[in-house]
């Protein structure tokens, strides 16, 4: 008989493989045939543990099991009591009991959790390495002289503030124009704050209240810094630090070297620890000596993280600080969001291979970011970045950007008393184009509103900023600010291919206004005899949902669309993703929101605009298969993200990802777009070989065996098989620890099945000296073979490939082969033979 | 001995045709017939037909996950054990099909 039983995955972490193994376990007790099957199609054997946590169910995921067999009734009353009454409860006990253990595990790959490290915590914000001594820097505090000083007479404490003000004043406008991009703006930004009268009004009601002049600046920014930190707007919150920094520098010209804060003085390579570092705090380090930083409460948006990812120095935040200790060894590992405190010889060797070998990747697979990349059958997809300066623009060259997607330019005109003027903006775009060498550049105009303030254009306040007076709907009102940055952008246009575009444009007519204004500035630039390109394109964001519905209309005005994926959602499913309590409805792989986004480019498409994608769903490798499904011109990301999206694209079939995107819309939540993609159908039929000289390396000098399952995973990456070195070594350990593989007569065959790898590949390595490997017949390890296998690969000559290694591997002629071949070349000529290579 | 097996193990990359090639090897030099089916990454391949199992004096599972179709066996003298063990010493579990079969 056949019955089925249809329910809601109740486990909050998904069915991951503790609750898998009880599902396994009771269906054994049944000959039945069972089957875990999600509503999207994908299922698994329910007996089978890595098939059943291969089918990624996630908490509420609907599923269904489907029993096939004599005993199916009992089987079935067996299961639903299981999953509807002791699932949940029994992991949870279990979770419970190896917590503590699991922190640093889900963070760290095996290879380098066994050696032990010393970990903090926290959020990576700006990628990369770094190691250098810990050195403190703490906020605002005064010594205990300074708390303890009489004020002269107020007139006189007044005097020395304005003094130490206007000197600060001058200081920091100089210090502006002789420095560029982030910088300039950042230090004009605080000349503004310096010479704030509110500020300046709370200062001097201390100081009338009996305050020294040093007590009263104190006071008046731990004021300010308690007001601003209570805004709802984290971008707000964030600007507390700009304060903070102000009221240091002022302090150290009021009360000369003694201030405890001020003055750090880094003496060789330093990682920078501080609950708040401030922008200036930053910019004032010696950046010779500055290898990375680790921040506690430091916004994720604030300037010196911003200023952090723009000077390319690794930085956490969220992290412990206190339990940083200053003056020892610490590694910054931003990409994985942690800190390594006083890392053992080991550690540093770790990092040091790992920075060696994404060193030779770069190198190897520099020929593959070249150009712009195309699927397997030829179509291509261009990959711009999105960047605020010109040193963000140049990173994202070097690693291999088409151009600039989006060059956002709010950064020049917030935190300042007067907007910038059209050469000191020209100067910017110019820099920017220089640095694009020749690739496109898509700059937007103001993106400014009720939610980031500037000064100078005395918004009015607003209930729902976010449906208020915001982008394209002030400039009406700001009509010379306007024509000021169309002036400075076409006027970048002699210098390279500029394109302009207009952020948050509403309906047809808007886009209409804004071409005008584009005619009026290239009038008066025509006018006057300055040099432009005459054909820059013009185009808008497409942010607001209503556009989706007239992309006919809206291509009649504009040459090209960039898609603000970010916004488009928050309107879409009306959600501040800011806001915790909703924002998983910020979905972008919301069916509805794929077909909101089928409907732009298929309408903008018709008109023969081009499309590209600057939010940060484009930025997403792992979204590239819909982009490619839903044929956009580009997608725009990460300064440092263009490589790795290109190989993406490479290893795709644009036939699949169309079909994947028609079927991903019709599915019926984002938990089965997302195992749509990992199932990996979008991939390319491969023709790539499973393995090659280059795959086998004699003489490795591993240590142990997760040495040698690191090196093996490395040897994938360097090849360009996977670009996640640590999910694969994650997936070779997870089949590992059920029983090694570890076959006898010194050989291993460490192997997993992952998304995460492109496509199948046996990597070779023999070792200088055998290493334990918890083999069957005890004997230590020689020769050490990795088979990693795309989870999508269900039966294709590769597979047959490896499984004709296993059955020769049970051959002593074959092993002894393997055992005298001492070259790659060798090794690779005994495989060929006897596998039909 | 007439011997019938399948192996099949959680991946099925590799330890399913190791287990499949030992006993294959192991059996035929010891002068009995074997035929192995696998249930592995590529699903089965060289399936067991009625007649193979119906002649066979005994079966052996070498399998860390189910059996698929297991009803073909129905009736049978099965000798289950582990991949692990076809692999590691497979006449072992050659010496287990000898003492079921008597």
């Amino acid at each position: 008989m056949r019955t089925e039983y249809r329910f809601k995955c109740p486990l909050v972490n998904g069915l991951h493989a503790r609750p898998a193994s009880m599902l396994a376990e009771a269906a054994r007790a049944f000959t039945s045939a069972i089957v875990l099957r999600k509503t999207c199609g994908t299922a698994a054997d329910l007996r089978s543990v890595l098939s059943l946590v291969g089918l990624d169910v996630k908490f509420n995921d609907e599923c269904v099991v489907e029993i096939e067999g004599d005993d199916a009734a009992a089987c079935r009353v067996a299961l639903v009591d299981l999953i509807e009454h002791r699932l949940a409860q029994e992991d949870e006990a279990a979770a419970r009991e190896v917590q503590s253990a699991a922190v640093a595990s889900v963070l760290l790959p095996a290879s380098l959790e066994r050696l032990h490290p010393r970990v903090v915590g926290g959020v990576g914000v700006s990628p990369g390495v770094g190691h250098g001594d810990g050195v403190r820097i703490s906020g605002l505090t005064l010594t205990p002289e300074q708390v303890a000083a009489r004020a002269r007479s107020p007139v006189e404490e007044l005097a020395k503030v304005r003094v130490a003000t206007a000197a600060l004043r001058d200081e920091l406008s100089r210090r502006a124009i002789s420095s560029t991009g982030i910088e300039r703006e950042l230090l004009g930004a605080h000349a503004s704050i310096a010479t704030d009268p509110a500020l300046l009004g709370e200062v001097e009601r201390a100081i009338d209240g009996g305050a020294t002049a040093v007590q009263a600046v104190a006071s008046a920014a731990s004021q300010f810094c308690g007001r601003l930190g209570k805004a709802t707007s984290a971008y707000i919150r964030d600007r507390v630090v700009d304060v903070q920094d102000v009221a240091m520098q002022l302090l150290t010209r009021l009360g000369g070297k003694q201030c405890a804060s001020c003055g750090v003085t880094l003496s060789g390579p330093s990682v920078v620890l501080a609950e708040l570092l401030t922008p200036s705090q930053l910019l004032g380090l010696d950046r010779t000596h500055l290898r990375g930083l680790v921040l506690g409460q430091q916004g994720a948006t604030s300037h010196t993280v911003i200023l952090a990812r723009s000077m390319g120095v690794p930085a956490i935040i969220d992290a412990a600080v206190s339990e940083v200790p200053a003056g020892r060894p610490i590694i910054v590992d931003g990409g994985r969001g942690v800190a390594l405190v006083e890392p053992s010889e080991a550690v540093i060797h770790w990092y040091e291979r790992a920075s060696r070998v994404d060193a030779q990747r770069a190198e190897r697979l520099s020929p593959l970011v070249r150009g712009i990349a195309a699927t397997t059958d030829g179509i291509p997809l261009e990959v711009g970045c999105n960047a605020s300066g010109p040193d963000e623009v140049s990173r994202a060259m070097q690693a291999g950007a088409d151009g600039v997607g989006l060059l956002r330019t709010e950064l020049l005109f917030l935190d300042r008393e007067t907007p910038p003027s059209e050469g000191e903006q020209f100067d910017v775009y110019a820099q920017v184009v220089r640095a694009a060498g020749g690739k496109p550049v898509i700059i937007r105009t103001l993106d400014i509103g009720g939610d980031k303030p500037a000064k100078y254009m005395d918004l009015p306040r607003e209930e729902n900023p976010f449906l208020g007076q915001r982008g394209f709907r002030l400039y009406a009102a700001y009509e010379s600010l306007v024509r000021d940055q169309l002036r400075a952008i076409l006027r970048a246009s002699a210098l390279g291919p500029v394109k302009v575009m207009a952020p948050m444009v509403s309906i047809p007519a808007e886009a209409a206004s804004f071409r005008l204004m584009v005619d009026q500035a290239k009038a008066s630039l025509a006018r006057e005899g300055t040099a432009f390109d005459p054909a820059t394109q013009v185009g808008v964001m497409v942010e607001v949902p209503g556009l989706a519905l007239v992309m006919d209309q809206l291509c009649r005005h504009v040459d090209f669309v960039s898609i603000g994926t970010n916004d488009l959602a928050q309107y879409t499913f009306a959600v501040d993703r800011g806001n915790a309590a909703v924002a998983p409805l910020h979905d972008v792989r919301n069916p509805a929101f794929l077909r909101l986004l089928r409907l732009i480019v298929v309408g903008a498409r018709g008109a023969g605009c081009w499309v590209g994608v600057c939010g940060e769903m484009g930025g997403d490798a792992a979204n590239v298969p819909l982009m490619l499904g839903l044929q956009v011109n580009e997608v725009s990301g990460a300064p440092g993200a263009a490589g790795t999206l290109k190989l993406a694209v490479r290893s795709a079939d644009g036939a699949s990802c169309r079909a994947l995107l028609d079927h991903a819309c019709n599915c019926e939540g984002s938990a089965d777009v997302l195992s749509l993609l990992s199932s990996g159908s979008w991939r390319a039929r491969t023709v790539e070989p499973v393995t090659a000289p280059d795959f086998i390396e004699v003489d490795v000098d591993a240590g142990s065996k997760e040495d040698a399952i690191r090196h093996a995973v490395e040897r994938l990456y360097v090849l360009g098989r996977t670009d996640q070195p640590d999910e694969v070594e994650r997936a070779v350990w997870a089949r590992e620890v059920t029983y090694s593989t570890g076959l006898g007569y010194g050989f291993a065959i460490p192997h997993c099945s992952a998304s995460a790898v492109s496509c199948a590949s046996l990597v070779v390595l023999k070792l200088a000296n055998p290493i334990e490997w918890g083999s069957t017949d005890g004997q230590p390890v020689r020769i050490v073979l990795l088979l990693t296998v795309p989870a999508s690969d269900q039966g294709g000559t590769h597979l047959k490939v490896l499984a004709k290694l296993s059955r020769k591997l049970m051959h002593e002629d074959f092993r002894a082969s393997l055992m005298d071949a001492a070259r790659p070349g060798d090794v690779y000529a005994v495989l060929a033979q006897a596998l039909g290579l | 001995m007439k011997i019938v097996a399948v192996t099949a193990c959680p991946t099925g990359i590799a330890h399913t045709y190791m287990a499949a090639e030992q006993l294959q090897k192991t059996a035929t030099a010891a002068g009995h017939t074997i035929r192995v089916e696998t249930q592995g990454a590529m699903g089965i391949e060289d399936e067991l037909s009625r007649q193979d199992i119906a002649d066979a004096d005994v079966a052996i599972f070498a399998v860390d996950i189910e059996v698929e179709h297991r009803d073909r066996f129905a009736g049978k003298k099965i000798v289950q054990v582990s991949v692990k063990e076809a692999v590691k010493d497979p006449k072992a579990v050659l010496a287990k099909a000898g003492v079921m079969v008597g």
